[in-house]
């Protein structure tokens, strides 16, 4: 059978399709549906309880930054924390505008392009996030919760706080490829929900490699098609 | 050659959803029905997949349809948001859609009857299933009747170009009938 005789075999099913749909009834549940959509005009940005935990951690690291001025082990800390969170959440946003901005009805081609290169870069910033969570994140946090909660500046109140920090900052750094290897080497078995197999996915870089190969695909589809 | 009717949605339609702007979505999104079943066959083998599909595709419309300046076609319009849709789903199979809307088509009397199990439905289907998400996309463009100028437009390429992808395809097809 040749694609012309599968272009016969379609039609003679499209005709099929056609007769059964036109049997049904009109779109069943329409006043339901119809009251949804205005609900779905616009596609989520973050949706409220992701922006409220945001800007609850940018004040809250603004607020401790400023109440621990002339601390410099608690200042620095809470300022780079606060710049990181920062960023991460205009970058977010911003992948989220430019997700928003998309035309599915523009060419395919162009679109899966784009959609191609967002998940390139949005990869990579999980990834460059995660990475550089590990060491920015955990132990700053931890002095500048002790600074936030109880006034009390680890670093400057003890010896054995440095040493604990020392020990955090290196095993934080050590702990990232033995994370990456059980993340792969264990992960598919261990994470069984869609959300949980989906930060696993970013976190080994599969949703990275899995981005890429899809750009090459599509740029395989333009060049080979040019080809005589 | 596919009979198309016009969308009545004047050509200044403004971003800002206006009043019955969901009656009208509703009356055009029942016209689609034939289509939106055929691409998420296209790219779902499992129903339940399909139906998750179509919802995300009549999302996307949904989405797309204040912004519709009728200078394509409806049905240009349509297979191309559609299209967009099936191969993002496709990549992001298994993992679970945000929004949901309580359609009921009633596909799956459709199933039934389009999706039969006979030796040409296997060939079609293992037509299919051997392609990637683009290609898939140049060979539901073709059995739907679109000439190769239309397909180019609908991808985003050159009428020569996918002349010579097809030729291909037909080939390959040829190649695996013959083994």
């Amino acid at each position: 059978m040749d694609l012309d005789d599968l272009k016969a075999e379609w039609a003679k099913r499209d005709q099929v399709l056609q007769q059964v749909l036109r049997a049904q009834t009109s779109l069943s549940r329409a006043l339901l549906v119809e009251a949804q959509l205005p609900k779905l005009r616009r596609r989520h940005g973050m949706s409220g309880i992701e922006l409220a935990i945001y800007v609850a951690f940018v004040v809250f690291f603004g607020a401790t930054a400023a109440s621990s001025w002339g601390h410099w082990t608690v200042f620095v800390p809470t300022v780079l924390l606060d710049i990181w969170t920062i960023t991460m959440g205009a970058l977010t946003f911003a992948e989220r505008a430019r997700l928003r901005e998309i035309d599915f009805s523009a060419p395919i081609l162009e679109i899966q392009k784009r959609l191609a290169a967002l998940q390139i870069e949005r990869a990579r910033v999980f990834q460059w996030a995660f990475l550089t969570g590990q060491i920015l994140w955990w132990t700053p946090f931890v002095l500048v919760l002790f600074w936030a909660l109880l006034r009390v500046d680890l670093l400057a109140e003890s010896e054995s706080a440095r040493g604990f920090v020392a020990i955090n900052i290196a095993a934080g750094v050590l702990l990232i490829p033995v994370l990456l290897w059980v993340a792969h080497a264990f992960g598919p078995r261990l994470v069984k929900s869609n959300a949980g197999r989906s930060v696993l996915d970013s976190v080994t870089g599969r949703d990275l490699a899995e981005a890429r190969a899809i750009a090459a695909r599509l740029a395989r589809f333009e060049a080979e098609a040019a080809k005589p | 050659m596919l009979q198309m009717t016009a969308l009545a949605i004047p050509k200044e339609a403004s971003a800002m959803p206006h009043a019955g702007d969901e009656k009208r979505f509703l009356a055009f999104l029942e016209s689609q029905r034939r289509t939106l079943y055929k691409v998420a066959y296209f790219y779902c083998r499992d129903p339940e997949e399909r139906r998750d599909l179509v919802q995300e595709i009549a999302i996307q419309l949904w989405r797309s349809f204040d912004a519709f300046d009728g200078r394509s076609s409806e049905a240009t319009w349509t297979y191309r948001v559609a299209t967009n849709v099936a191969i993002t789903h496709r990549r992001r199979e298994g993992r679970r859609i945000r929004d949901a809307l309580p359609l009921d088509f009633a596909f799956d009397v459709a199933d039934q009857r389009f999706d039969q199990d006979t030796g040409q439905s296997r060939q079609l289907r293992a037509l299919i299933d051997g392609l990637d998400e683009m290609s898939r996309a140049l060979v539901l463009f073709y059995l739907e009747g679109f000439d190769h100028s239309e397909i180019a437009d609908l991808i985003g390429t050159t009428a020569s170009n996918v002349g010579t992808r097809l030729n291909r395809i037909k080939a390959k097809l040829q190649s695996a009938a013959k083994e």
